[in-house]
């Protein structure tokens, strides 16, 4: 896929020192997702789902061919992505948005946020 | 009312008042002399006492929010990465529990992973609460509330409820291991120090796979070792699990004046697209509904 690009091997030392030093983090393990691979996915936001415990991001991302395909990002909660720099306003409906994600291991089209370029280009992290 | 019957019921009002300050001075008297009993607590519900508001002065300042320092796995120490390959907890453990700890570690790091069939799930993530001692070395905002009679220690959604009152337990046939534990503490000059039972066994937190049994105590010395830094020294003697006490250390740090604590995380509800299944972590996309 085109817009997916796996960046490998990010060193498992530098995942330790990730999850050691995240300030917030999501109720639950982030096993599902391999988090020593990131990928990029570029589309346009169907949804910004500012829930607890865990906000969403759903984007439609458009491939070579054939209609766009959603993808569904989980950020960590909206107390935490707060303390980030985000608002529950940050994302709407309709915005062009570059994120980089840690995909699913199963292979589903699910990615755990890692940061996002908005429109008007800033960057927040998860 | 007259001007007779109103100075008669002003003069009752004195009497009154003069009686229950009498008693006030008497209590606070017999309280500071270790005579009484009962806790330095206001009785009518309305006002403080004297004495009351005297065991309040000497308690530390630990208003505010704060937050954890350092890693939040329980490693001696404070600064160790957690789940980093080739470091992990040393706990004193027997050699059977040391044995489960080797596999859990691997099993651990599949938490979550469909193709790993000996996957575990850790407590957080079953019960978005994380339970006797992980909760106190999460990455989460703590408040400790201290009054007279008890500390309450609010951390996300999880309260610890500390009496400092000199009760007991509750009879043992009334108490049964729970999440949190059961808590009886009393004040050390500044230090508060906590005895917790009764944890339910084999808890364990996102960064580390080190449980305990539920025949642990956990014994913590909380006090203040700066105007914005909290200490909590952290004790585990464990007869079944491990071979002798376990120390480690947390600290916690005073987030700026007005900081407004943080919205808890509440799991389970409609809008958790991680539900948990048969004891697995589900991520749950819109074509899963």
């Amino acid at each position: 896929m085109k817009f997916v690009t796996k960046k490998l091997a990010m060193a498992a030392a530098a995942l330790g020192i990730l999850l050691a030093g995240a300030p917030v983090l999501g109720h639950h393990s982030f096993a599902p997702f391999d988090m020593s691979a990131s990928m990029t996915i570029k589309g346009v936001v169907k949804e910004f789902q500012w829930n607890n415990p865990h906000v969403w991001i759903q984007v439609m991302v458009k491939g070579d061919s054939g209609p766009a395909v959603e993808w569904s990002v989980e950020a960590t909660s909206p107390a935490g992505l707060n303390k980030k720099g985000w608002k529950p306003g940050s994302l709407k409906a309709g915005d062009t948005v570059v994120i980089e994600a840690h995909p699913l291991r199963d292979g589903r089209r699910g990615a755990s946020l890692i940061s996002a370029t908005l429109p008007d280009g800033t960057v927040l992290k998860n | 009312m007259t001007i007779q019957s109103s100075a008669i019921a002003s003069r009752r009002g004195r009497i009154a008042r003069m009686s229950a300050g009498a008693l006030c001075l008497l209590s606070a008297i017999l309280l500071q002399a270790g005579c009484a009993k009962e806790p330095p607590a206001s009785t009518d519900g309305t006002v403080n006492s004297a004495a009351r508001v005297e065991q309040f002065a000497k308690l530390p300042d630990w208003s505010g929010v704060w937050h954890l320092v350092g890693s939040p796995a329980l490693l001696e120490r404070e600064d160790a990465p957690a789940f980093v390959p080739g470091t992990r907890n040393h706990p004193p453990y027997t050699p059977e529990w040391e044995a489960q700890y080797v596999k859990d570690l691997v099993n651990a790091e599949h938490q979550g992973d469909p193709n790993y069939p000996d996957q575990i799930t850790d407590t957080h993530t079953l019960y978005c609460a994380a339970g006797m001692p992980h909760v106190m070395a999460g990455p989460w905002e703590y408040q400790f509330i201290a009054m007279p009679e008890a500390t309450t220690i609010v951390v996300d959604k999880e309260t610890r409820f500390i009496p400092t009152d000199g009760r007991q337990y509750p009879p043992e046939d009334s108490m049964w291991p729970i999440l949190r534990g059961w808590s009886n503490g009393h004040w050390e000059g500044d230090t508060l120090v906590i005895e917790t039972i009764n944890v339910k066994e084999g808890l364990w937190g996102d960064f580390t796979p080190v449980k305990f049994s539920s025949k642990a105590k956990y014994v913590e010395r909380i006090r203040s070792i700066g105007p914005n830094m909290i200490e909590n020294q952290v004790t585990i003697t464990d007869p079944v699990a491990l071979t002798r006490p376990w120390t480690w250390t947390k600290r916690y740090e005073r987030l700026a004046a007005g900081t407004w604590p943080a919205e808890p995380e509440v799991c389970g509800n409609p809008e958790d697209r991680n539900p948990i299944v048969d004891g697995k972590l589900q991520v749950v996309l819109p074509g899963d509904r």
